[in-house]
């Protein structure tokens, strides 16, 4: 029972783990909190169900919903954030403008979608393996190995490449990162882009581990998610991932011994224990070095 | 090379720059002097594009860059060793390097401008694997000038290499400026250790109150009563 508890949590925990690397990326760079990025989830598992359902194929249809979930991102930061910056406005505007812009997003789902909840097909199809009295579904195994894939994949594009310096480079001093010929702004840009594209996969999956998409999927999804990233230390990947299954797992085993009503509260009641213990999250710096 | 003509800058309401005129030659050093708040640091940041001028031109090689996007600087041929050096604290002091080359393509190019600035700076060979943060204030400065070289630029622009440093390593920086311009860089340098700057400069401007008071030979300057008085302390 406990083993298949978090097993079940550990699938999820994954889902949360790709939303969660959202907030990461963004926060690292602008020292902001993307809260757009619940909806940004909800467009990109919403756009994985209009275009799988085109017959483009899974595969076609996710990479379809991946670039134009990447392309919202861009938007939002060239159309809303990017004028706040060149005009240098305090960093709450920008921290409103996301919530706006979240809001703006989720209902025009509603309005070209409508809010109803609407049946994704699963992607990985019905089968499952037993171990003992363990269940694992296909579809929680793909979510695992899809997820950690994609987790790879990021962290190798911020350490490893070219881009990936200049990230890092930009998070730590934007303006020396000019001097040094980076276009700070492109490098935003593609941070936006990489966020929509982990949401998109994450939107896929869990659509896909539920069943079930809707418009407002990504506001619970999102905080929780962005409890997550708190929990692991907002800017670390390594700690999104932790946090993201911290809240998975918990969420699940509440809902089996606590029962479910209690299974949201359970994110918020972590983030806010680990928060009294270790302010910075579990993988969290002491706060921005001044050299 | 660069070449300044009559501009202003506005910081706010502040008219920090009231028509600077300003020419670096080719292979020279031109060292800038003036007191804080003359407009140093505005003048510099006016050629860089961080501060948006109002009026006036700049010229690069013949091509106006006036209220370029700082990015493209690099790829022209400037470094910038920027004031407070600004290194990356987190990443090593070989990923700074690689930083100062991001513009350059070729892998050959790359690992010639490490040569070029180990060679330059034994210390930081030595430290290539730690943190920029864990440098002392010296071989910080000595990773921003190193930085800057690493695109191997045409002009290299110095603001306060001197700042906030211990004095042997004031004398060493100066030695490895020196060294850099032998090389063939062309060098802008900004300082308030006027008696050092003066000594190795060929022509220098002073700023007063956001206008150039006084330029020329840096010698003859050197020399000039008002100046002695005013920033070299001896009277």
């Amino acid at each position: 029972m406990i083993v298949q508890q978090i097993f079940n949590g550990l699938a999820l925990g994954m889902g949360y783990a790709l939303i969660a690397v959202g907030y990461s990326l963004i926060f690292g760079i602008l020292r902001l909190v993307n809260f757009s990025h619940g909806a940004i989830y909800a467009f990109g598992a919403e756009m994985a169900m209009i275009f799988i359902g085109m017959r483009f194929g899974i595969t076609a249809g996710i990479v379809t919903a991946m670039i134009l979930t990447g392309v919202l991102g861009i938007c939002i930061d060239k159309l809303a954030l990017e004028p706040l910056r060149k005009k240098k406005s305090k960093p709450i505007a920008s921290l409103i403008t996301t919530i706006g812009i979240s809001n703006i997003i989720t209902n025009l789902l509603i309005v070209f979608l409508g809010s109803e909840k609407r049946n994704f097909n699963n992607i990985f199809g019905d089968g499952s393996i037993k171990f003992g009295n363990t269940v694992l579904t296909h579809t929680q195994i793909m979510m695992c190995l899809v997820s950690l894939a994609l987790m790879l994949i990021l962290m190798f594009i911020v350490y490893k490449t070219k881009i990936g310096l200049a990230m890092r480079a930009t998070q730590q001093n934007s303006k020396a990162a000019a001097m040094m010929g980076i276009n700070v702004d492109f490098v935003i840009a593609f941070t936006f882009f990489l966020a929509g594209v982990c949401a998109t996969i994450a939107g896929a999956l869990v659509g896909g581990y539920y069943q079930i998409v809707y418009p407002n999927m990504g506001f619970m999804a999102g905080l929780k998610a962005f409890a997550a990233a708190v929990l692991g230390g907002i800017g670390s990947l390594p700690g999104a991932l932790l946090g993201g299954l911290i809240v998975g797992v918990s969420e699940s085993m509440a809902a089996t011994f606590l029962g479910s009503t209690y299974r949201d509260a359970i994110a918020f009641i972590i983030l806010i224990i680990v928060l009294i213990v270790k302010p910075n999250g579990l993988f969290g710096r002491e706060g921005i070095k001044k050299v | 090379m660069l070449k300044i003509s009559d501009l202003h800058t506005y910081y706010g309401v502040i008219h920090a720059l009231k028509g600077i005129d300003m020419e670096v030659g080719k292979g020279e050093i031109v060292s800038l002097i003036g007191s804080n708040g003359a407009g140093k640091t505005t003048l510099l940041n006016s050629v860089m594009g961080v501060c948006k001028s109002s009026n006036g031109k700049i010229s690069f090689k013949d091509k106006d860059i006036t209220n370029i996007s700082t990015y493209k600087l690099s790829k022209l041929g400037i470094g910038i060793s920027p004031e407070g050096r600004e290194v990356f604290p987190e990443l090593s002091v070989e990923e700074n390097l690689r930083l100062g080359a991001y513009t350059v393509s070729s892998k050959n190019d790359i690992s010639t401008g490490y040569e070029r600035v180990y060679k330059l700076f034994p210390r930081l060979k030595e430290r290539y694997k730690q943190s920029a943060g864990t440098l002392s204030g010296g071989e910080q400065q000595m990773l921003a000038v190193g930085r800057a070289l690493m695109s191997a630029p045409e002009l290299l622009l110095l603001d306060e290499p001197s700042l906030g440093l211990a004095p042997n390593f004031v004398m060493m920086i100066f030695d490895m400026i020196k060294e850099i311009n032998k090389q063939g860089v062309t060098i802008l340098l900004i300082e308030q250790n006027a008696n050092m700057a003066l000594s190795i400069s060929d022509k220098a401007y002073v700023l007063e109150n956001g206008t150039v008071s006084l330029s020329g030979n840096a010698k003859d300057i050197a020399k000039d009563d008002r100046i002695r008085k005013a920033y070299l302390g001896i009277a």
